[in-house]
């Protein structure tokens, strides 16, 4: 296990594929502060919200879940065979959230305004408010959540000790914020029952985006820890590698509960609206696509892949189950929103929406190399051997 | 399914969704047992599982 970086050439293939991703953002962010939505978007009047609503909010927020379901797991649940796994999902959770308010200003315009709504002109009523709020109230909570590892990696000592003492109060007020926004984004699209398909609007939207976010976060977690195992194994310590594959089993077995919880309360909502007949028309059969393909699938794989003790198969439904969740927020806010128009009138979104999506994800990628290969995530710093 | 008037609806949406829970319940019991039958065995057999 080593801090010190062994490759000292900047320019490989990496690199170089990161900046030319980071050049074309930053070409984006002038077209879109001097010339306005219109130059860099497709969003219109029926179209308000586009791709960078439903992928770098939407999806950000729900994959972002890692956070408040592991550190829960470990800190109130008890459940400490899984200490190991909380910093990287902290991680993970905090740079999630922090790249969701960065993008919001691309979507919003005017980051000086940023303000406004929490502390000058609150609208109380508003479910965007209540999301606002807690997504600013949550950002705060994750970087002092995030903070020892820093803390450590900057040998302040006394400060880091001083903020490991909040652990459990920040753990449970995490989770109440994460209760409140990850269903308020849901509920969002209740307002809109002209709008959205019936087979993805419910009265249960609220429901549905909360449980769906207990299974995207665990997943995440598993898949996430897939990725970073091979490049970072040598800033894993022995603890860490040897309670890998226990994380990754009893993960696994909540995920496929969540899972399972979420596809009955999809039938519920289905039956309660009495859909059954859109199942027959092609709206159907992108539904079933989704829910069986994405949903019933990776539950029954993770519970196969946890009763066999089968770790590539509990990977693959991670995998799965990150792609059912990004294809759901995407089905709720684009696909199938405004489905009764024309197509000429449909959004797609332009070039540089997507380009400006990739470079999103881009600079949570580069910030999240910097970190891990530098500040003790994947390994306790021998002087904080309670670290969190 | 025609409705005549409000409850016809609530009525037929409420019966399906209470069925429909009831075959959810029996669903978990049989996803649990499944995940942890393997488990089961090795607290009552522990002695063929030492390393």
């Amino acid at each position: 296990m080593t801090t010190e970086n062994t490759n000292n050439s900047i320019w490989t293939p990496a690199n170089i594929i990161t900046a030319v991703i980071l050049a074309v953002g930053l070409v984006v962010t002038v077209l879109r502060f001097t010339k306005g939505l219109g130059a860099v978007s497709n969003l219109d009047q029926n179209n308000p919200w586009g791709l960078w609503i439903g992928f770098d909010l939407l999806c950000g927020v729900a994959l972002a879940a890692g956070g408040y379901t592991t550190s829960s797991a470990c800190y109130i649940f008890g459940l400490k065979k899984y200490h190991s796994a909380v910093r990287p999902a902290i991680l993970t959770a905090f740079l999630g959230y922090a790249l969701v308010v960065f993008a919001l200003h691309y979507d919003v315009g005017r980051p000086y305004r940023l303000v406004y709504p929490i502390f000058l002109q609150p609208g109380t009523t508003s479910l965007l408010y209540e999301v606002g709020l807690c997504v600013f109230l949550y950002v705060t909570v994750l970087a002092i959540e995030f903070s020892p590892a820093m803390f450590e990696w900057l040998g302040m000592k006394n400060l880091r000790n001083k903020i490991h003492k909040l652990t459990l109060a920040l753990t449970v007020f995490g989770v109440i914020l994460s209760t409140l926004h990850q269903s308020s984004l849901g509920a969002l699209y209740i307002a809109v029952p002209s709008k959205l398909h019936p087979l993805w609007y419910s009265p249960y939207l609220a429901i549905l985006f909360f449980v769906s976010s207990i299974p995207a976060g665990l997943s995440m977690v598993i898949f996430e820890g897939t990725l970073a195992h091979k490049p970072w194994r040598h800033m894993m310590d022995k603890t860490h590698l040897d309670e890998h594959d226990g994380v990754i089993l009893g993960f696994a077995r909540g995920a496929s509960i969540s899972l399972a919880a979420y596809f009955c309360v999809k039938l519920v909502a289905m039956a309660y609206d009495n859909n059954w007949a859109h199942l027959a028309t092609g709206w159907g059969a992108w539904w079933l696509f989704e829910v069986l393909g994405f949903v019933a699938a990776p539950s029954l794989m993770y519970a196969i892949g946890s009763r066999e003790k089968n770790i590539g198969l509990i990977k693959w439904a991670a995998g799965l189950t990150v792609l059912g969740i990004i294809l759901n927020r995407l089905n709720v806010s684009l696909v199938a929103f405004n489905w009764q128009l024309p197509a000429s009138e449909r959004y797609f979104p332009s070039f540089l929406e997507i380009m400006f999506s990739i470079f999103v994800v881009t600079v949570g990628v580069t910030v999240y190399r910097f970190i891990v290969s530098r500040m003790p995530i994947f390994f306790e710093h021998p002087e904080y051997k309670d670290a969190n | 399914m025609e409705y005549h008037v409000f409850h016809d609806f609530m009525m037929h949406t409420k019966s399906i969704t209470y069925i429909l829970m009831g075959l959810f319940v029996l669903g978990f019991w049989g996803l649990w047992a499944f995940m942890t039958s393997r488990d089961e065995e090795i607290h009552k057999f522990p002695e063929h599982h030492k390393e």
